[in-house]
């Protein structure tokens, strides 16, 4: 074989690749222990005083971390701005490894992992359930979702899953694509287990193809006291498996459309309702265009009392959001305002006075809870004429806002004498 | 410092207020001139919604508590009542136009339909669009405008769409409200035959040049300015927002540009209480109606620096 001659650029070359390899290994190898611990105290060395630590490490579920003893992976073992001696703030500790639970721009986000809370859920060491978790199953979740415990011990009928665990269809996270951190939308999560296309599950839906609506729609998805899951009202063509009163025959070529359009759909049952509402002088404006009475009413099911789409204080501030942003912001509230009770003072639909409110004067209004004895000196009622404005009566929205306001009792104005020298001028001083 | 340095900060100084100085010469306060409580024989307004103004002096109020209009002149920089009108036909009037004939058209709240009434206030015809097309042939007005041509420009809330007829009444087109969540609560049309519609619960205004099929979004969100615009009114130079709940009106640029909350809530004279309509005159008169009060106010349009 004939002698290669290397050329000296090349030799050069190797040394520089080696040097800069040689240099990460080492840098690596700082990283790793940025604190120049001794050979072999990496973990062992917190232990000496953390000595309870030790039974930390028998649980069967440790943080990798923890297991290979890099404890300052986590913690700075001299000092820190945070709690712990963490290295980051606790809310951000974890992302610098658990930077992808959350994908970017979720559909929807767990709020305890968004407020990077997630020692509500994990234990940052070692505990005794599979991720850390701080309880197993479904009680984790029950310990914010109380009210879903709640409900779920009283329901006659559970949805399996629910029983089985949220995870069943839940991400504990996040969601990238689905609302609610559902594994995947409905129906097709629903689907998964209930076959669309058996016997039972068409007779069930009168032959209509449900299979690619919203079953949601109908059915509660954690359970309910209905056969069915259905929600607790259920509008009665549904429960009598009348869908034909409302749609198109399920073998058309379009099964879901209505029959009619709007309150006219709507009507056909409800005329009194209906006609009441129009013979009124003022009417609730969503009821007359063409979408009417569905924008506040489910047409199938709901939780709801009056089928509602929600319960009422969120579903009138869909539209009237700043009466309820104001409202929540005050410190004194009208009760009825502060239960989400709109219906107290207003008609949903229709009436024959400003603001839908049911009575002609506010006198009547309030009377009907309130008592005017507790007024008896100050002059209130129609034939008192309010001095600041000879065309109104003093009244009880003269002095008191009617949902409420950040002043006591309601008031205008945050003292009482502020309040009453807007009319008794002469005592302002 | 040195002289130069002084000059460049000058200069600096001088180009960031510009466009403050512009902005504060164009914009404009609403001074108090007189408020209308009531007619001639002193019984005062209940609840007025609505204020249409003609094209002298004239203008006309929605005593929508009482049933009736009520006709009043700009007289000396005060108000006189004129002649009272209560015709069966309105039971509930709403809103108020007038078109260049002095024909008064009036919204009735009850019966969901547009009246026009002659000049003396004699029913005259239910306005209809003659030959407006489906898939629902008659409409559901939530408002109406009226151009200076006189064509008659009704928000048909139950068909989603602006309906347009001419003087005669004869349907001529339509334009879809904008897609999208909200409602629609007012419609104005300006000198040009500019169509601005306001979406109450968005807070947006989308404008339709004259001849134009579509809506195009001129302000996205109002609500930061407005609590819940209700109603609007345009000139050649600035959209006027009536706020409602907010006792007040937002003045914007015909840009969309916010330029101002005028007035605020209360009881006294230049004060407002759920105000629902506004309208303005040639001489720079502007109306409200100011409905918690029981009255209508007349506002002059001045230079805020004035």
């Amino acid at each position: 074989m004939k002698n290669a001659r290397v050329p000296v650029s090349s030799i050069l070359l190797l040394f520089l690749i080696a040097g800069i390899c040689s240099g990460a290994a080492v840098e690596a190898a700082n990283q790793q222990n940025k604190f120049r611990l001794k050979p072999g105290a990496q973990g062992k060395i917190c232990l000496t005083c953390h000595v309870t630590f030790q039974e930390k490490l028998r649980q069967p579920f440790v943080h990798s971390p923890v297991k290979n003893g890099e404890c300052s992976g986590c913690h700075n073992p001299h000092a820190s701005a945070h709690g712990k001696l963490l290295a980051a703030e606790s809310g951000r500790i974890c992302l610098t490894c658990h930077d992808d639970v959350v994908p970017k721009n979720a559909a929807s986000s767990h709020k305890v992992v968004l407020e990077g809370n997630c020692g509500k859920c994990h234990d940052p060491h070692s505990a005794a359930n599979r991720n850390n978790l701080l309880v197993a199953g479904n009680a984790l979740c029950y310990g914010c979702h109380k009210d879903m415990e709640d409900s779920l011990k009283k329901v006659k009928y559970k949805h399996g899953p629910v029983e089985k665990g949220c995870l069943s269809c839940h991400n504990p996270h996040a969601s990238a694509t689905f609302a609610s951190l559902l594994k995947e939308d409905v129906p097709s999560l629903c689907t998964k287990c209930h076959k669309a296309g058996t016997p039972t599950f068409q007779k069930q839906h009168m032959n209509y193809p449900v299979a690619k609506k919203r079953c949601t729609i109908c059915h509660s998805p954690h359970g309910s006291d209905r056969p069915g899951i259905l929600y607790a009202n259920v509008h009665r063509p549904v429960a009598n498996k009348m869908c034909g009163q409302c749609h198109e025959d399920p073998g058309s070529k379009d099964p879901f459309a209505t029959k009619r359009t709007g309150i006219e759909l709507c009507k056909g049952c409800h005329s009194n309702l209906v006609n009441d509402a129009y013979n009124k002088n003022r009417i609730h404006w969503p009821v007359t265009d063409k979408t009417g009475c569905i924008h506040c009413h489910e047409p199938h099911a709901s939780a709801e009392k009056a089928m509602l789409k929600a319960p009422m204080s969120a579903l009138c501030g869909e539209c009237h959001a700043d009466s309820v942003e104001r409202t929540q912001r005050a410190d004194s509230k009208h009760a009825p305002v502060k239960d989400g009770f709109c219906t107290a003072c207003h008609s949903a639909h229709a009436s024959n006075n400003m603001f839908l409110i049911e009575q002609a004067s506010t006198i009547e209004l309030c009377g009907t809870c309130h008592d005017y004895q507790k007024h008896q000196t100050h002059p209130i009622g129609l034939k008192y004429t309010d001095p600041r404005n000879k065309n109104l009566s003093i009244l009880c929205n003269s002095c008191h806002a009617a949902h409420g306001t950040e002043n006591k009792r309601m008031l205008y104005y945050q003292t009482v004498t502020d309040m009453c020298t807007q009319c008794h001028t002469q005592h302002k001083r | 410092m040195n002289r130069s340095l002084l000059t460049s900060l000058m200069v600096l100084s001088a180009v960031l207020l510009l466009p403050v100085l512009q902005a504060g010469a164009d914009t404009v306060k609403l001074r108090p001139v007189v408020s209308a409580y009531g007619d001639m024989k002193g019984a005062g307004f209940s609840e007025p919604e609505g204020v249409g103004c003609g094209t002298g002096q004239q203008f006309i109020i929605a005593d929508t508590g009482h049933g009736r209009l009520q006709q009043f002149q700009i007289a000396d920089d005060g108000i006189k009542p004129g002649a009272e009108i209560k015709v069966p036909q309105i039971n509930y009037p709403q809103r108020v136009r007038l078109n260049s004939q002095g024909d008064i058209f009036v919204l009735d709240g009850k019966q969901h339909r547009i009246i026009r009434l002659n000049a003396a206030g004699q029913f005259k015809s239910i306005i209809a669009a003659k030959g407006i097309p489906g898939p629902v042939p008659s409409m559901m007005p939530r408002s109406f405008a009226i151009d200076k041509a006189d064509t008659i420009y009704v928000l048909d809330v139950l068909s989603s769409r602006v309906v347009i007829a001419g003087p005669d009444d004869v349907y001529r087109k339509q334009i879809a409200f904008p897609q999208g969540n909200g409602f629609f609560s007012d419609l104005a049309v300006d000198a040009s035959g500019t169509l601005f519609l306001l979406n109450s619960v968005t807070g947006s205004v989308y404008s339709a040049a004259a001849g134009s099929d579509v809506f195009t979004l001129l302000v996205k969100d109002l609500r930061s300015f407005s609590r819940f615009p209700t109603s609007l009114a345009v000139d050649q130079k600035r959209i006027y927002v009536v706020d409602q709940y907010g006792g007040g009106v937002a003045v914007l640029g015909r840009d969309g540009a916010f330029q101002g909350h005028k007035l605020k809530t209360g009881w006294k004279e230049g004060e407002l209480r759920y105000p629902s309509d506004i309208c303005l005159m040639e001489a720079g008169y502007v109306m409200i109606s100011d409905r918690g009060n029981n009255r209508v106010q007349v506002f002059m349009l001045e230079d805020e620096n004035k």
